[in-house]
């Protein structure tokens, strides 16, 4: 292991645990005030844990009467904003590492030349930042992350400030330079943790409350909160020959569950444009699926997302009108058979 | 876009005229023909290299001196730390003539610092350093009120990120911190001469009037002004053009760097 991390901090409800091989990315997801930067601050040195110690690479960063300055640690932050030194060049800034671990101007110089070149930013290195737009500024703000020959790279949702038309550039960008290296993604987009983490860990109030490989997690949550986060229902029940039972009792078919022994607790997950919604009492008396009462109806671009029973299912605005619904309206909930994904609880 | 309330341009009106009537009329009681000569006695001369030394003197006591106490204002948390800062800014709200005094129980012959000096054969009353001492008195909390103000307002932000690229303490103050604040360092310098340049209560008392010694401009006006009227008012008209040369430069060599 590259890194170890355990530690608390009262003040702030922290208290979690981690790990990440050399070489590996890590996403850490979680709403705002889930302890995201408080775990990246204390892992860079910015904030001391009541208790708790990490190593990198071996190094004790703190712990046992140990503390390394931030300056020592070799551990870099990319924040969601470029943060550069508004009184130097874009080269300048990238050349900041190099000067202070204390090599020369001219090597300095010639290291934030090649990294700025890695960016795609060499045109911009005589460039103050105030001149630079969002997306050029965090390429160059990546350099100087980089220039500093980090063991450990701090990822502050580095994507959230930018133009939707710049992330997918610099997500690319980002995936090609955090190949092999070994770093801690901050995010709260699992689209980001599935386009650059190997792992994921998803905090909640300052705790750990699941873990696993990428897609895993995200694609087969078992925590309500990490299925919201992921945009997926979640369900709970046992398995059935068809399916499963939900808790309250209702009847669910999955026609692609893994084998898993009837009777044992499983939970399923389906995206909410999966989830078919009917009216309350079928014209044949059907009444399968969940039966629910609609508690919000929000319009999102192009569909409806309807929140009802605990559930979210996205619909077409005219499917809306053609059911008669409304806030307060009684209907059914049946997931799709074909994208229903029934696995172990755990 | 949003208007102006008219009558607010009738009161700032009012106002600037205020400021600058007492100036525009003591232009014109200036004798003109005279001027040359009234400002280049012995003593004018005197009193203007004096203040013009002392000045910058006391300016530089107050980077020295002020740079470290604000940044220790605007970045540490200590208990009491509001009741310093209370402290420091004090000889803002102090007349003079009490800083003045207040020197003199410390730094005086009899004084609690002086005492022991005077027995090592070290005088500091009534001397050069003595005005030194007055006028960075005085002017410190320009510069501290600046510069603190500055430095909050820039926050910790850039000074996190150079740590975590590895910069030492002392490099991130001085590759990051300061020029920060670069701009509120020029300022609140350029208020800290421009208060020592005026300083008159804490100087007369500490350090008293001897020509070429303690007589700086401000005191060599006061002086001649029961003697000769013209003279006076002369000199005085020669420390607002220093006032509006030092002002003058600054901006343009803000302007420039910005």
């Amino acid at each position: 292991m590259s890194l170890r991390f355990e530690a608390a901090l009262a003040a702030r409800g922290f208290d979690v645990s981690l790990e990440a091989a050399a070489g590996e990315t890590v996403a850490v997801l979680g709403p705002n005030g889930a302890g995201k930067s408080t775990l990246l601050g204390i892992l860079a040195g910015l904030l001391r844990p009541d208790s708790g110690s990490a190593t990198l690479d071996g190094d004790t960063l703190f712990g046992e009467g140990e503390w390394m300055p931030p300056h020592r640690r070799r551990v870099a932050m990319l924040s969601q904003e470029a943060l550069l030194f508004p009184h130097l060049s874009s080269r300048e800034n990238v050349a900041f590492g190099p000067r202070s671990a204390g090599r020369g101007r001219a090597a300095s110089r010639a290291a934030a030349d090649r990294w700025l070149d890695e960016v795609e930013a060499a045109d911009l290195a005589e460039l103050r930042p105030g001149r630079l737009s969002g997306g050029q500024a965090q390429r160059v703000a990546i350099a100087r992350a980089l220039a500093a020959e980090p063991r450990l790279l701090l990822l502050d949702e580095p994507l959230a400030a930018l133009d939707l038309a710049v992330a997918p550039t610099i997500r690319r960008m980002l995936r090609r330079v955090l190949e092999r290296r070994t770093a801690l993604l901050v995010t709260h987009e699992p689209l980001d943790a599935l386009a650059l983490a190997d792992r994921v860990i998803v905090l909640d109030h300052g705790r750990v409350v699941e873990r696993g490989p990428t897609a895993e997690v995200l694609e087969r949550p078992q925590q309500a909160f990490t299925a919201e986060l992921a945009g997926l229902n979640l369900l709970y029940g046992t398995r059935t020959v068809d399916g499963l039972r939900t808790e309250d009792g209702h009847e669910l078919a999955a026609s692609a569950a893994e084998e898993i022994a009837i009777g044992t607790a499983v939970a399923a997950s389906i995206r909410p444009a999966a989830i078919e919604v009917l009216e309350a009492h079928g014209p044949t008396g059907s009444v399968a699926g969940l039966p629910a009462t609609v508690a919000e109806l929000e319009p999102r671009g192009g569909t409806v997302r309807l929140r009802a029973g605990g559930l979210f299912a996205d619909l077409a605005p005219g499917r809306i009108v053609a059911l008669g619904i409304g806030e307060g309206s009684d209907i059914r909930l049946l997931p799709s058979s074909a994208e229903l994904t029934v696995y172990p609880r755990r | 876009m949003i208007g102006t309330p008219r009558w607010l341009y009738v009161v700032a009106a009012i106002g600037g005229a205020f400021v600058l009537l007492p100036l525009v009329a003591m232009a014109t009681r200036v004798d003109w023909a005279r001027f040359p000569e009234l400002i280049s006695s012995q003593a004018s001369l005197d009193a203007l290299r004096l203040s013009l030394t002392t000045s910058a003197a006391a300016t530089v006591l107050c980077l020295l001196f002020g740079t470290p106490m604000s940044v220790v204002l605007a970045r540490s948390r200590f208990p009491g730390l509001r009741v310093v800062r209370a402290a420091v800014l004090l000889p803002l709200v102090l007349p003079p003539v009490i800083g003045g005094i207040a020197l003199l129980s410390a730094f005086g012959r009899q004084g609690l610092v002086g005492k022991p000096l005077d027995a090592v054969g070290i005088t500091i009353a009534f001397s050069t350093i003595a005005v030194v001492l007055a006028q960075t008195f005085v002017a410190m909390p320009f510069l501290v009120l600046s510069l603190e103000g500055a430095l909050r307002l820039a926050g910790t932000r850039y000074e996190a990120v150079a740590s975590t690229l590895g910069a030492r303490p002392w490099t991130v103050f001085r590759r990051v911190t300061l020029p920060l604040v670069l701009p509120a360092l020029l300022s609140g310098a350029v208020l800290s001469f421009a208060r020592a340049l005026g300083e008159f209560g804490a100087t007369i008392t500490f350090a008293g009037s001897l020509q070429g010694t303690t007589r700086t401009l401000p005191l060599e006006i006061y002086q001649e002004r029961v003697v000769d009227q013209d003279s006076a008012v002369a000199l005085s008209m020669l420390l607002v053009v220093v006032a509006l040369l030092v002002i003058g430069l600054t901006l343009r060599a803000r302007t420039a760097r910005g």
